[in-house]
Parts: C-alpha cells; sequence; structure tokens
C-alpha cells in the first residue's frame, strides 16, 4: 500500500472510531493483533505469561489514547509497539525490584535449575527480555526486522533507505550489543544485577556468605 | 548474505528467533476485542449523554431568561376574566371570538389593559374599539388586528368621531379616517 493511502486510510479509520465505530476498531484491531502479539512475544524472550499481560494492557491503553495516534507519523503497528514496549520495559523494572526484595529478603529457593525445566526458561527469557530492553532503540529495530520479521539484509536496505554496509555495520554491532547484555546478565547474581551491564538503577546487593 | 560463522552468531539467531503466537492465543484476542470495543461503547454513551445534557441545560437557561425578562404573556381564559372584557366584546386568546353583535367581520379580540368601561363612564362603541385599536398598535405584530378594531371604530362612529383628530388619533386611525373620507368624496364626485 502506498505510503499516502495508507496514512488516508487510517486517519478515517481513527477517526470512526473515535466517534464511536466498532467496526473500525475491529479493522485496526485485526489487522495488528498477531503482528503486535508477535512482537511482544520475542520482546520478552517467549514468556507467554509476561506476554498475554503486556498485550492486554498494551491494546487497552491504545483504545483509552487512539486520540493520540497520528498516521501521519507512523504506522498504527508502529504505534502500538511503541505502546507496548514501554510496558516491557515497565514490567522488566517491577521484576527488576522484587528479585532485589528477594535477594535482600534472602527469600529465593535454593539453587535454580540448570537442566532446561521450566525456571530456566523464565530465567532466559527475562535476560532475553532485559538485553533487548537496554539496547538502543535502533540496534533493537534491526534485530526484530532480521530475526522476528525474518527480513534479509536487502530488505531492511531497501526499507529503511540506507546503504548496505550502513545496515551490515548496524546489524553486528546490536549482535554484539546484544550478545554481551545476554551473556552478562547470566552468572552470578551480582553480575546479574550490575547496573552498568544492563542499565537499571539497582541497589548492589551485599556478597553471600560461602 | 552468507557471513562466516562465528559463534555468537547463533546465539543470536537462535535467542532471538521468532516464537510461535499459535492458536494459544485465540481465546486471548477474542476477550480484547470483547473489552475494547466495550470501552467504546461506554464513551459514545457517555458522548450522547454528555450532549443531552448540555441541550437540557441550554433550554432550562432559556426558560429561565424567559421567566425573568420577558415581560409579555398570552392571555389565558382566567388572566383575561381578571383583567375584565368590554360588554358585548367578549375577550379570550386570539381567535376564538364571538360577537354578540351581528357585525360584518370579526370583532379583534381586546388586548391586555383594555378593561370594560367603567359603570360611570360613558365611552361609546366607537371609543372603546379606538382604545382596543391604540393597544393593539402598541404590541408588536399586531398590526392587523390594530387595523380591524379601528375599521369596526370608524363603523359604528358617529360624524363627529369620523372626524381626524390629531391630538387624539394615533397615525393608523388617522389613515384609516383619511382613506374613508376620500371614498366618499369620490363616490359623491361620481354621483
Amino acid at each position: 500500500m502506498i505510503a499516502d493511502e495508507r496514512v488516508t486510510r487510517e486517519q478515517v479509520l481513527r477517526a470512526a472510531v473515535l466517534a464511536g465505530d466498532e467496526s473500525a476498531w475491529q479493522a485496526l484491531y485485526d489487522e495488528t493483533f498477531e503482528a503486535l502479539y508477535g512482537y511482544v512475544l520475542w520482546r520478552s524472550g517467549g514468556r507467554k505469561d509476561r506476554a498475554d499481560e503486556v498485550v492486554q494492557e498494551c491494546w487497552l491503553t491504545a483504545v483509552r489514547r487512539i486520540r493520540r495516534f497520528d498516521p501521519q507519523r507512523g504506522r498504527f503497528l508502529d504505534w502500538l509497539r511503541g505502546i507496548a514496549a514501554n510496558l516491557v520495559r515497565n514490567q522488566l523494572r517491577r521484576e527488576s525490584k522484587r528479585r532485589s526484595r528477594e535477594v535482600l529478603s534472602d527469600s529465593r529457593s535454593p539453587g535454580s535449575a540448570t537442566d532446561g525445566s521450566p525456571l530456566e526458561d523464565l530465567e532466559r527469557g527475562s535476560r532475553i527480555a532485559l538485553a533487548l530492553a537496554a539496547l538502543p532503540e535502533r540496534q533493537e529495530a534491526v534485530l526484530r526486522a532480521k530475526y522476528l520479521e525474518g527480513r534479509s539484509v536487502a530488505e531492511i536496505v531497501a526499507a529503511w533507505n540506507q546503504t548496505p554496509k550502513a545496515i551490515e555495520s548496524l546489524l553486528a554491532r546490536a549482535r554484539d550489543e546484544f550478545r554481551a547484555l545476554y551473556v552478562g546478565s547470566a552468572g552470578d547474581e551480582e553480575r546479574a544485577r550490575d547496573p552498568a551491564a544492563l542499565g537499571w538503577q539497582l541497589q548492589r546487593q551485599p556478597r553471600r556468605e560461602p | 548474505m552468507n557471513a562466516p560463522h562465528e559463534p555468537g552468531r547463533d546465539l543470536v539467531e537462535t535467542v532471538l528467533g521468532p516464537h510461535g503466537g499459535g492458536p494459544e492465543n485465540a481465546g486471548l484476542r477474542a476477550a480484547l476485542l470483547r473489552r475494547t470495543t466495550g470501552i467504546l461503547r461506554r464513551r459514545r454513551r457517555l458522548r450522547w449523554l454528555g450532549a443531552a445534557a448540555a441541550l437540557l441545560t441550554c433550554y432550562l437557561a432559556g426558560a429561565a431568561t424567559a421567566e425573568t425578562w420577558w415581560p409579555w404573556r398570552p392571555l389565558t381564559p382566567a388572566a383575561a376574566h381578571k383583567e375584565g372584557a368590554t360588554v358585548g366584546e367578549p375577550t379570550s386568546v386570539a381567535g376564538t371570538q364571538d360577537s354578540t353583535e351581528a357585525k360584518p367581520g370579526r370583532e379583534a379580540p381586546l388586548p391586555e389593559g383594555v378593561g370594560p368601561p367603567p359603570a360611570t363612564a360613558k365611552a361609546s362603541p366607537f371609543e372603546v374599539r379606538r382604545r382596543a385599536g391604540d393597544r393593539f398598535l402598541r404590541e408588536p405584530a399586531q398590526l392587523a388586528l390594530a387595523v380591524r378594531s379601528y375599521t369596526n371604530a370608524l363603523r359604528v362612529a358617529s360624524v363627529e368621531e369620523r372626524a381626524i383628530s390629531p391630538e387624539r388619533d394615533s397615525w393608523l386611525l388617522m389613515a384609516l379616517k383619511e382613506s374613508r373620507l376620500k371614498e366618499r368624496n369620490h363616490g359623491n364626485l361620481d354621483h
């Protein structure tokens, strides 16, 4: 769809939704639900529980704030993704604070599973989500285009109107940054909570007694 | 593009590959659609209620203003009875007149404030109708009734009463008297 057509169409739908037209809302909803859910699941590191919560909150926020959506500035899906990204970030922040409290009270169960059990999956999902949330927006976007949307470098070059070298360079930097954040969040608990590595403002915890 | 193998590449590709949403989210999708359309419906209802409330407020404000500032009131039978009516000139809301005198054309209803002549006054039929015409002339948009009252007055007027009197007659009555005079003179000339 040509950009102008897309803008016009979304403007018409937005106006209809503001007037209370349910079918216009359903048209927007059906067009973007799957893509948004896939994005949120990806940003949540594959954690469905987290993704469901964020998707719910995202749609409720969108219907209440539809007036703020401007089709001239971007697609409806991009606007939803922006809301979802903020919600994921807030969720991770809350989870980090809860973990800090758990460490302080030493209430966590002794010994995390390391054999691929669901707990390990949850931990890995959290690490993925944290690493993606800590990336600069442009790096996150190129990783999303490459790994979630499955685009080739040539397609990204065409869509972003950049040179192939620029995209390859950005992709390489994004991978390295993600790898560093993801690997860096594994290992002992203090490294996992290091504000310098993950960009979170957390209180440093005292080392445990051996 | 086929880039050379890097140890980290597998990790990134493994970890960041798309996760299947699958049919598990179908229930979530339907439930969310219901909730969000419910919000739209509530918002629409609130908007209608707001508009209705605004209209009602405007109506009440207008009615209150009319009650406070608008002096004119239409005659009701009770008000007309209280004001009093001229003998032989029944009064009520305009358009329902029955004259007791057999005169051509209906008599116009008496305007507010024109009551029956006091028992001691000797107001002639012309005088009563003249006064009625004067009152209609002062009311906005009552010119037709003023003309009718004056015409009826002239029909029952004596010779002296038919003479133009600038001190007592309104401009309309003077015009009507002059017009009748010309008709009479014209008729006399023809004969």
